[in-house]
C-alpha cells in the first residue's frame, strides 16, 4: 500500500491510505479514492459473518452506502494485498503506517497514549454516511484542546476568531448553545456557578476576550484587530501572569499573523500564543501547567491521605466526590483538568498521589505533565454508574490506606441513596434507550476511552435500561449485526435500517423513547417522536449515577416529542 | 421586450490584458446602445480607472470597512459612455482574504437587486488572473457570470492558466457557465497563433478573436482612454467590435463543455505545440 498523502491520490492511482486506526480486534483503514468520497475499510479476524470479502485470515467490510465501482476496485486491491496477511501481522505494522492510532486501552489502563486524533477516518460532515451518523467523535477530538483551559485570577485568554465558532466549539461561559453535545460541557447541571470551584475565574476582572472577527475583518485581515486587543491588554492595569492567545480556524485560513502580533510583546513575557494547529510538542497549556506545578517544587509534601484528582470537571459531582472522600479522611488537594487553575496547580506536588480519570482527550496532558511527576499515580476505571463509582472509591481508598473508612462511608452513602437507586432502576426497567449503530460505532460506545471516559452502554445497562440497537444494513446486503457483548445482548433488541426513510421508520417503531446523539437537539430523533440524549447526561460518582439515571428516565418519560416532534421536521 | 442579460466573464493569466480588453468591450457595448455594468473583481481596480478617469475608486470592501454596510449609490461609479462600474476592492497586499471580498460583493448584488430586470443588459466581470481559490470563482459558481472567455498569449504559462480556468468552468457548469472561447492577445509578430488554435481545439473551444500588438493601445492608455474611444477607426477596434458581436450571438445552450487536460497531458502536449 502507498504512503498517506494529505492531498488526494494522484490521477490514475486507484486509492491512497489516509489513516489506520485500531479498535480492539478491528482495524479501520480510511482510503481516498479519486473522484469519490473517502471509504472506511474495516478489517477483523475472519469471523464467518457476512463481509464484502474474506481472505485466508481476515473479514473485510466497509462503512458507507452502496459501493461505487472505484470503491469496489480499491477494496479488491486491498483484499488482494492482504491475501495472506493475518490480523496480528497487520496490527504489528501499525506504528509504521500513516496516522496509525494506537490500540484502545482498556478502561482503567494507563492513560499514556496520545489518542487525540483517533477515529479520524472520514469526514463526518462530508461523509455520505452522515444521515446515519449520530456519534461525532471526530468533532470531539478536534475541539478537545479548547475544553482544556487555563483559568485563575491571573490568566486572561484572548480568542482570535469569529464569535460564531463558539456554536461549534465547547462553550466557555456555560450559556452558549453548542451544535454538539460535548461531554465536558454541563448545561444540565444547576444554573449558576457550580459548587466546588476553587480559585477559578476571577469575579472582578474579565478573563476572556474575543476579537470577534466579522466579515470585513476576514476580507481585510484580522491581525490588526488582534494587535489592538493585545495593545489594550498590555496597557491595562489588570495584573496578570499570562495572556494566552488562541485562534480559531479562520485566521489560519486567511493568513493572519498571530505569532507576529504576539511577538511584539514577547519581551514582556506575559502574552503567549497557543497555536492549536502546531505540532503537539508546542503545547502552551502543557508548558504553563508544568511550570505552575514546578513552582511548588521544594514545598513540604503532606504525608497524610492527600489526593490530587485529574480529569473530573468542576461540577457538583466533583464536589460530591470530594465530600465522600473527605468523610473517609482523604482530602482532595487539587482537582484540575479540564480547567487548569495555575495558582492551584502550584499545590499539586503537595499531595503524594494523583488519580487520573481515563480520558483520551486529556491523555496527552497526562503524559506530558502529570505522569513524569514523582507521585504515585492511580488510573482506576472511570466512576460512572453505581458499581464503577464504588469500585473507584475502593481503589482510591486502598491507595490512601483508608480502605476501611471508605468502605464505611460508601456503605452509609449507599444506604442513603439506595431507595432512590432502587426506584430509578424500577423505572429504568420499564424504559428503553435507542442507539443507532454499525460495527464501528458500536465499538465506540462500548469503549469508554472513545467516549470521554464514559462507558455509555455499560452504565445504561447497569442502571437497568432496555436497549434498542438500530443497526445499519446496506440495501440488498445481509444485516450485519455487530457482535454484541453478552451484557448488552441480554438487554437489547435489534432493528435494521438501510436508508434515511427506513431509519426514521425504524426509530419511530422501536419501543425506545430516547435515542443517543452527539448533535444538539438532533432533528432526526425529535421528528421521529423520540427524545435525544447524550454524554452530557452522564455524571461521575454515586450521586452522579443517581442524577444520570434520573435524567435518562426523565428523557424516556418525556412525551413532548412524541406529541409535537413531527412539527419540528425540517422542510 | 426585455433583452436577455449578457453576463460575460474575462479570465486569464495576470498581466495578459484582461482589463484593457474588457474595458474596451464595455465601451463598444455602450456605443452599441447596451446598458452596461462593468464589475471589477481585481484589487488593482484598473478596469474602472480606465473607464472613469478616476484614481480614487470607492469599492465594496472600502464601504464595508468604513460603514459596515454597502449601498449602490456609494459604490456605483458612472463611467464614460454611460457605463456603470463597480469594484470589489480587496485587502492590503499580504493580508486578509480577497476571495471573500469578491464573494461579499456578489452577496451585495443579491441584497441590492442590482441585476433587477431591465437595469442592465450587459454585465462584464473582470476577474483576477488565475482562479486561485473558491472566492475568486464565486462569479462563476453562483451563476452570475455565464459566458467565460480566457485571454491567452502563446506563452506556456498563459496556456497553463487557461487550461486551469477551463477546469473551473467544468466545475461550475451546473450553474450554466460555459467557455465561450479564447481571446488571443499576441505581444509580437512571431507569436505562434496556430498553436493557440490547436490548444483551443484540444479544449473543445475556439479562438473568438486575435488581437495583435498595436501602439495605439499605449497611446490610449496615456490619454486614460480606451482604444475604442482613442482610435475608433483602427484595425484593432474593428477586431474588438467583431468580437463583441460574436460574443453576443453565442448561445450558451449550444456550447460544448470544455475538455481541459490534466497536468501531465498538458506538459506532454505542450512539447509538440499541442499537436496530438
Amino acid at each position: 500500500m502507498k504512503r498517506a498523502d494529505p492531498n488526494r491520490p494522484p490521477a490514475g492511482e486507484p486509492f491512497t491510505v489516509m489513516s489506520m486506526t485500531r479498535r480492539g480486534r478491528s482495524v479501520t483503514i480510511a482510503i481516498a479514492v479519486p473522484g469519490e468520497p473517502d471509504l472506511a475499510v474495516i478489517l477483523t479476524p475472519r469471523d464467518g459473518k457476512p463481509a464484502f470479502v474474506e481472505t485466508r485470515h481476515l473479514s473485510i467490510r466497509y462503512a458507507g452506502d452502496a459501493l461505487k465501482p472505484r470503491h469496489e476496485e480499491a477494496l479488491k486491491l486491498v483484499a488482494g494485498g492482504l491475501r495472506d496477511a493475518t490480523f496480528d501481522a497487520i496490527v504489528s505494522k501499525l506504528p509504521e503506517m500513516p496516522e496509525a492510532g494506537p490500540e484502545t486501552p482498556t478502561a482503567g489502563g494507563p492513560p499514556d497514549a496520545d489518542r487525540s486524533h483517533e477515529v479520524v477516518t472520514v469526514d463526518e460532515w462530508g461523509s455520505p454516511d452522515r444521515w446515519r451518523t449520530f456519534i461525532f467523535r471526530r468533532e470531539f477530538a478536534r475541539n478537545a484542546s479548547s475544553a482544556i483551559r487555563l483559568t485563575g485570577p491571573r490568566v486572561i485568554t484572548v480568542s482570535h476568531g469569529e464569535s460564531e465558532c463558539r456554536y461549534a466549539t465547547p462553550q466557555i461561559d456555560g450559556r452558549t448553545v453548542s451544535l454538539y453535545n460535548y461531554p465536558w460541557v454541563r448545561p444540565l447541571e444547576a444554573a449558576g456557578r457550580p459548587e466546588g470551584r476553587r480559585g477559578g475565574v476571577g469575579d472582578e476582572i474579565p478573563c476572556y476576550f474575543s476579537t470577534d472577527l466579522r466579515d470585513v475583518d476576514i476580507i481585510t485581515g484580522g491581525t490588526a484587530k488582534l494587535r489592538a486587543v493585545l495593545d489594550r491588554l498590555a496597557a491595562s492595569t489588570v495584573d496578570t501572569d499570562v495572556v494566552v492567545v488562541k485562534s480559531t480556524c479562520v485566521p489560519h485560513v486567511i493568513g493572519d499573523d498571530m505569532e507576529g502580533a504576539v511577538a511584539r510583546w514577547r519581551g514582556k513575557g506575559r502574552i503567549r500564543y497557543d497555536d492549536v494547529f502546531a505540532p503537539a510538542e508546542n503545547d502552551l497549556t502543557a508548558e504553563l501547567f508544568a511550570a505552575a506545578i514546578d513552582k511548588g517544587r521544594g514545598r513540604r509534601r503532606s504525608r497524610g491521605p492527600l489526593m490530587n484528582l485529574a480529569g473530573i470537571a468542576v461540577s457538583p459531582a466533583l464536589a460530591e466526590i470530594e465530600a465522600l472522600l473527605g468523610a473517609a479522611g482523604i482530602s482532595v488537594n487539587c482537582a484540575l483538568i479540564p480547567e487548569i487553575d495555575l495558582v492551584a496547580a502550584e499545590r499539586w506536588r503537595d499531595a503524594p498521589c494523583q488519580v487520573l480519570l481515563p480520558n483520551p482527550y486529556y491523555a496527552p496532558l497526562y503524559k506530558k505533565v502529570l505522569l513524569p511527576l514523582p507521585l504515585d499515580t492511580l488510573t482506576p476505571a472511570a466512576p460512572y454508574g453505581v458499581a464503577a463509582a464504588e469500585a473507584w472509591f475502593g481503589r482510591v481508598g486502598s491507595a490512601s490506606a483508608r480502605a476501611s473508612a471508605v468502605k464505611t462511608v460508601l456503605r452509609n452513602r449507599r444506604a442513603e441513596l439506595g431507595p432512590s437507586i432502587d426506584s430509578l432502576r424500577r423505572s429504568a426497567a420499564a424504559a428503553r434507550l435507542g442507539f443507532v449503530i454499525d460495527d464501528t460505532s458500536y465499538l465506540t460506545l462500548c469503549d469508554p476511552s472513545a467516549s470521554a471516559g464514559i462507558p455509555v452502554l455499560d452504565v445504561a445497562v447497569e442502571l437497568g435500561f432496555g436497549i434498542d440497537f438500530l443497526v445499519y444494513a446496506p440495501s440488498g446486503a445481509a444485516p450485519a449485526v455487530p457482535p454484541l457483548r453478552p451484557a448488552h445482548a441480554a438487554a437489547a433488541a435489534v432493528h435494521h435500517f438501510s436508508d434515511p426513510e427506513s431509519l426514521e421508520k425504524s426509530m419511530r417503531s422501536a419501543p425506545c423513547t430516547a435515542v443517543y446523539s452527539d448533535l444538539y437537539g438532533d432533528e432526526r430523533i425529535t421528528s421521529a417522536g423520540k427524545t435525544p440524549f447524550s454524554l452530557q447526561f452522564f455524571e461521575p460518582g454515586l450521586e452522579g449515577a443517581v442524577r444520570t439515571a434520573e435524567r435518562l428516565v426523565g428523557a424516556c418519560a418525556n412525551t413532548f416529542f412524541g406529541r409535537y416532534g413531527r412539527h419540528a421536521r425540517r422542510t | 421586450m426585455a433583452r436577455r442579460v449578457e453576463k460575460i466573464v474575462f479570465l486569464g493569466k495576470g498581466g495578459i490584458g484582461k482589463s484593457t480588453i474588457l474595458s474596451n468591450l464595455s465601451t463598444i457595448y455602450a456605443q452599441m446602445g447596451r446598458k452596461v455594468l462593468f464589475v471589477g473583481c481585481d484589487p488593482k481596480r484598473d478596469g474602472t480607472m480606465l473607464l472613469t478617469n478616476r484614481v480614487e475608486i470607492p469599492t465594496v470592501v472600502d464601504q464595508l470597512v468604513l460603514r459596515n454596510e454597502v449601498s449602490a449609490e456609494s459604490v456605483l461609479l458612472k463611467g464614460r459612455s454611460g457605463i456603470d462600474c463597480i469594484e470589489a476592492g480587496g485587502p492590503e497586499p499580504g493580508v486578509g482574504c480577497a476571495g471573500r471580498g469578491i464573494a461579499r460583493m456578489l452577496e451585495f448584488f443579491k441584497e441590492s437587486d442590482l441585476f433587477a430586470r431591465n437595469r442592465y443588459d450587459t454585465v462584464l466581470f473582470d476577474l483576477l488572473g488565475d482562479i486561485v481559490c473558491g472566492g475568486f470563482a464565486t462569479p462563476l459558481r453562483r451563476g452570475f457570470g455565464q459566458k467565460v472567455f480566457i485571454v491567452v498569449s502563446d506563452e506556456l504559462m498563459s496556456l497553463y492558466a487557461a487550461n486551469n480556468i477551463a477546469r473551473a468552468v467544468v466545475n461550475c457548469a451546473q450553474n450554466g457557465v460555459v467557455l465561450g472561447g479564447l481571446v488571443a492577445n499576441l505581444k509580437d509578430s512571431s507569436a505562434d497563433e496556430a498553436m493557440i488554435g490547436r490548444f483551443a481545439r484540444l479544449l473543445k473551444t475556439r479562438v473568438v478573436a486575435t488581437l495583435r500588438r498595436d501602439p495605439e493601445f499605449r497611446k490610449a492608455e496615456f490619454r486614460r482612454l480606451t482604444i475604442a474611444e482613442h482610435a475608433p477607426g483602427s484595425a484593432t477596434v474593428r477586431t474588438l467590435r467583431r468580437m463583441a458581436r460574436t460574443i453576443l450571438v453565442i448561445d450558451p445552450g449550444r456550447v460544448p463543455r470544455p475538455t481541459p487536460m490534466d497536468d501531465r497531458s498538458f506538459y506532454e502536449l505542450s512539447r509538440t505545440g499541442f499537436r496530438r
